[in-house]
Formats: structure tokens, sequence, C-alpha cells
């Protein structure tokens, strides 16, 4: 982004003050911004089923330019808030499927390999096979949803796509060093996020 | 936590990253589809009224959106719409520049400029693109071209216009809004247009088909013939023994929904011959068209077809017509193929219609719709509707449990059979 961009940038805020008045383009700036962060949160959560996805997607977005008002900027960002959101638009999507047993086997699954998982990191090398597996990817898409969108941004562009420092640095109009500090600040958001979806699936599967 | 603790974690977290490649991502027309519905539910229910800028010079702002005009303007009368159908002897004028346009009775068309009309009453115009924004004046209002198709009327009260594609702007002395597709406004004196939905755009152009219709005949010309045959199967020089039927009307009507483009065909044959009739009806669909439904409608009533294995399905047709039932087989006759059998087309003055439903591929370069070709002919009216679906969204296919492909059709080589519900014997007292 040029320095022009980023002084003009608009506020995250004003997309959705913006969309409670009706405005078109403030309405499609919070849904871009954020459909693919709550579509990666909700994949996983519905059974990897995508048209499923797609319903509570809609449907999430719906419940909350409905109650704009609602969102709390101090508890979150707007992710976080349609996350939330999403959840009992996709237990009333699962219950209506009667599709909970299916699902819940595979929270234990992922449960179980969260876990493992978890426990290892701070101290050895991740094995391959717990790498490779699926569950550990569903895991890892799932936390970088559940990220802020510069944080999700920037992870995506160096591990996923893998851009250069340089390359990233001139893409967010910022310097080599502050791109490595992103970098870390990125890292440890996604180390606390999948510590609480860890958690958070633990208290779900009990 | 340890410096060598920390390493460990952060390389373990940089794995894990890269080890989780792309993640998932919504389909590109469900995106689409759910920020446009997002769009139509929350910024019109809720939208303030557009911005006052009378003194604003419209006219240089909308050069700035010249370059994308595109096609097909239409103009027609949409609120209070009374169900007028244009005169048959309606027909389509043309401007220099190359725009058309098809007048209701008792509309005022006076040409203002090169891109530039004024409109009294309601008409419907295709605009030629890429000639600098078109402007249509009103009464009230005024309304600029952005690119491609839309309807607008004009009346001494107030200015309405809805958008079937693409974009216009409706400006008036109060106050504009741009449209777009599915959209439509209204301005009046006094009062900011204000933008809403446009639900029924096919039912609000559908006075001026017949126009249309009569402009666009090379449409009947992709939509092939009914071919006949007799039930004694005896040669018909120098066809053989299936001869084409001649067509006596045709219709055609397109709406678009949820990105699904459906086309409904109707067609009416007749049998000038003194026996009854079994009609042969092929046809091609879109690469990526999927059938939908098969139903006949017999005295009014819509019957629903059902899908059964192949050969069975021909045994019931058969037994069918053996016992002078109505019956009508939809059968599989390759990749893109159908064919569809009817029985029986009556003798004589009867006339029976069918009726098609399509999705249109949206894909034609000209933009119509490729569809069906129908066919029929009976004592009575008959109209059998055969829909076809056209979705973009392969993955909302999928949701609907529709979505069939080109293999997986050809592999199960289903067939739909008409499964009529009426009394045979009510059907044979039809006969009359």
């Amino acid at each position: 982004m040029t320095l022009f961009g980023r002084l003009f940038r608009r506020p995250v805020d004003a997309d959705l003050a913006g969309a409670k008045a009706g405005d078109r383009a403030a309405i499609e700036r919070f849904y871009d911004t954020n459909v693919d962060g709550l579509y990666a949160f909700v994949f996983y959560r519905v059974g990897r089923d995508a048209a499923l996805a797609e319903d509570v997607v809609q449907e999430t977005f719906a419940k909350a330019l409905a109650r704009t008002t609602d969102y709390d900027p101090t508890r979150g960002s707007h992710g976080s808030w349609l996350a939330v959101l999403s959840r009992n638009v996709i237990r009333d999507h699962l219950r209506a499927h009667q599709r909970s047993d299916d699902l819940q086997a595979t929270w234990e699954r992922i449960d179980a390999t969260l876990a493992q998982t978890f426990a290892a990191m701070a101290e050895r090398p991740l094995p391959g096979e717990v790498l490779e597996r699926a569950e550990t990817r569903d895991l890892v898409h799932m936390a970088i949803a559940n990220l802020p969108e510069q944080y999700r941004n920037a992870l995506t562009r160096k591990y996923v796509d893998g851009e250069s420092l340089e390359t990233l640095a001139g893409e967010l109009g910022i310097s080599i060093d502050a791109t490595k500090s992103l970098l870390a600040r990125a890292r440890r958001a996604f180390r606390d996020t999948f510590a609480a979806l860890s958690v958070h699936f633990s208290a779900e599967v009990a | 936590m340890t410096n060598s603790n920390k390493d460990v974690l952060e390389q373990n977290v940089s794995d894990l990253i890269e080890s989780g490649g792309e993640a998932p991502k919504i389909a590109g027309v469900a995106r689409t589809r759910i920020r446009e519905g997002l769009v139509a539910k929350f910024a019109v229910a809720t939208a303030e009224p557009a911005r006052v800028k009378s003194r604003r010079p419209l006219f240089a702002i909308g050069l700035g959106f010249a370059a994308t005009a595109a096609i097909a303007l239409v103009a027609t009368r949409f609120v209070h719409h009374t169900g007028e159908v244009a005169p048959l002897n309606a027909t389509v004028q043309k401007l220099a520049d190359g725009t058309t346009y098809i007048a209701e009775a008792g509309t005022e068309v006076t040409v203002l400029g090169p891109r530039k009309v004024r409109i009294s009453g309601t008409a419907l115009l295709d605009v030629a693109p890429g000639k600098g924004t078109f402007v249509v004046e009103t009464q009230h209002g005024r309304i600029e071209v952005l690119g491609t198709r839309f309807v607008v009327e004009g009346l001494a009260d107030k200015t309405s216009a809805a958008v079937v594609r693409g974009e216009v702007k409706l400006a008036s002395s109060d106050g504009e809004v741009v449209l777009h597709a599915g959209e439509q406004a209204v301005a009046e004196p006094g009062r900011p247009p204000v933008r809403g939905p446009a639900p029924r755009l096919s039912h609000l152009v559908s006075w001026a088909q017949q126009a249309r219709h009569a402009e666009e005949h090379d449409i009947a010309s992709h939509h092939g013939t009914l071919f006949a045959r007799d039930p004694g199967v005896r040669s018909h020089p120098p066809w053989g023994m299936e001869y084409p039927l001649p067509i006596a009307k045709l219709g055609l009507d397109i709406t678009v929904e949820d990105q699904v483009a459906r086309v409904a065909l109707d067609q009416t044959f007749h049998n000038d011959a003194p026996q009854d009739l079994e009609g042969m009806y092929r046809f091609a669909i879109p690469p990526d068209a999927a059938l939908q439904r098969l139903a006949m409608y017999v005295d009014g009533k819509l019957t629903e077809s059902a899908v059964v294995e192949r050969m069975r399905a021909r045994r019931i047709y058969e037994e069918l017509v053996y016992r002078r039932v109505d019956p009508a087989l939809l059968e599989w006759a390759g990749v893109g193929r159908l064919s569809l059998r009817v029985y029986p087309l009556k003798a004589a003055e009867a006339v029976r219609r069918l009726h098609d439903h399509g999705a249109a591929a949206g894909r034609r370069p000209d933009g119509r719709a490729d569809g069906h070709r129908g066919a029929a002919q009976g004592l009575r009216q008959l109209r059998s509707a055969v829909d076809e679906s056209y979705d973009h969204d392969r993955a909302q296919r999928r949701r609907r449990g529709r979505h069939i492909s080109p293999r997986e059709r050809e592999a199960r080589r289903f067939v739909r059979a008409a499964r009529p519900r009426h009394a045979a014997s009510r059907d044979r007292g039809d006969g009359q």
C-alpha cells in the first residue's frame, strides 16, 4: 500500500457505520474484507460442507448487518464478532441437518491432534507426520481465519504464497524491519489463537 | 521460556502455517451471490435518501462512465403496470447511431441529438454501444446509460427506471441514484430518487415481447422443428417416416434469479394431417446446462413427471400410447442432446402447445438464451414444461443435489417419463 493509500485508509469501523446507514459500498467493503476469514472459520465447523458453509456465511452477514449496533470494538475485530455470530447459525444448521453426531467425532479427532501438536510446540520440532495430517491443516486454517486481517494477510503471503520479505514490505508499504516485526506479532497471534482453539474445542467436546 | 524454546516455537509456528497451505475459499459465484443478496437487502432497506446535488454537472459525470456503455437499453412502463401488450403493429425504430426502440401506443419519442432522446410514455430501447453516453430525458428526470440494458418510464408526475443488465444513472433536480442490475428507482418532483429491488423485470418488459420476437425472429431458426410420425409408421416422402410440422406460434421469456437464468420457451405446432400423430422433439442444451424438470399441463393442470430407468420408461410410454393416454417421454440422447416424445398430436384443427423452461447459458455471445424446441398438437390445450436450469455456480447445483455432469448424465442414462395422473377414460373421452 502506498503512503498515499495509508494516509487515506478508511478506518475499518467506518465500513460498519456506513453499512448501518445502508451505504452499498460500505456493505460491500465490510463483506469483502471479512468473507474469506469467516468462510474458513465456518468451513471446518460444518464438516467441510462448502454449500452449508456458504449458507452459514450468508446468514451470519445478514445477522451482523441487521444488528450492527451490537458490535463492540473493545471486544475484538469484525472477524471475531462475525465468528461469534456464526456459532449460533452453525448450531441451528447442524441441528436442522441432524449432523451434530457426525461432527462430534470430527471435533474429537481434531482435539486430540491439537493437544498433541500444541503440547510439543515449545519443546521440540513438530514431527512431519503431525504436520501432514489433514486435521492439523484444518486447525491451521481455522486459526489463521480467526486472526485479524493484517496478520492473516501477512502470514498467508509469507508462508503460503512464499513471498520474500522485500516483496511483502513493498506491498505493505512498510520497511523490512517493520515487516519482520509484523510477522513476529502475527506468529504470536497465530500461536495464541491455536491455543485458544484447543481450549475451546476441549470444552466443546467435554 | 528460553531463547532456544522460543526459536523452536517460532519454527514450529512457521512450519504449521506453511504446512497448512491455502485456506479454503468461498467459490467466486457464491461470493458474488451473497454480496448481492446482502446489498439488495440492506442497502435498499435502510438506504438514506439519495444525496441532493441539484447543481452538479450531470452530463460531465456521465461522460466518465461513457466508456462502459454497452448495448441494449430497454424502456418500458413498469410502475402500475397494467399488463398492456404492445400492439402487433408496433415496430422497431432505429436512430442514427444504431440505437433501436419500440414505443408503446401513445408514447412520444423525440430525438434531441445523436445520443439524446426525450420520452413521454413508455418505450423499449436498445442503445448502440461505444458511442458515448446515451441520455434519455423525461419530464422530471434524466437517465444516463452507464452500460447495457435498462427499463424506463417517463410520466408527467414521475420517472422510473429499472436495470436488466449493467448500470444506469437516474437523476432529477432533487438527486440521483446509480442503479445496478436487478434494481429499480422512482424519481418524483420534490423528492430524491428512491431505489429498490426489481424482482419482476421480465414481467416489466413483457409488454414488448411480441414486438421483440418479431424483430428477433432468427431465434426461431435456432430452435429446430418438431417431427411427427404416424403410429402406423407409414412413409412421408421425402421425409421418410418422420416429417416436420409447421410452427404456428413462438414465445420466449427469460428471467434471472439468484444467478440462474431461466428460459421459458413456448412453441405451438399445428398438425395438418387427418390422423393423430406422435411427436418427436429433439433438442440440444448448453454444455453446462442441467435438465431440471419435465411436466405437462393437462386441461390446465400441471402434471409432474418422474425419473425412471430408461427401458422401463419406454415400456410405460408405449403402454400409454397404446391406451391413448397422453404421455411424454424425455430421453437423454447423448451429451448435450435430449429427445422428447409426445402423443398424441391430434388431427386437423387441434392445437397442442409445448412450453419449455430453460436456463440461459449467459455465455452466448449474443446474450440470448439457448433453449429448447417444443412441439405438439392436440384437441385441447396441452402444455408441457421442460425446465432446464443453467447455473453458473456448480457448487450451488451440487448443494441442491441436481448437478449432473454430462459424463455422469450419460452414465446414468436417465429417462424422464411423464406420469399422467388423470384417468385414461377421461382422456379418451376428451378426444372428441
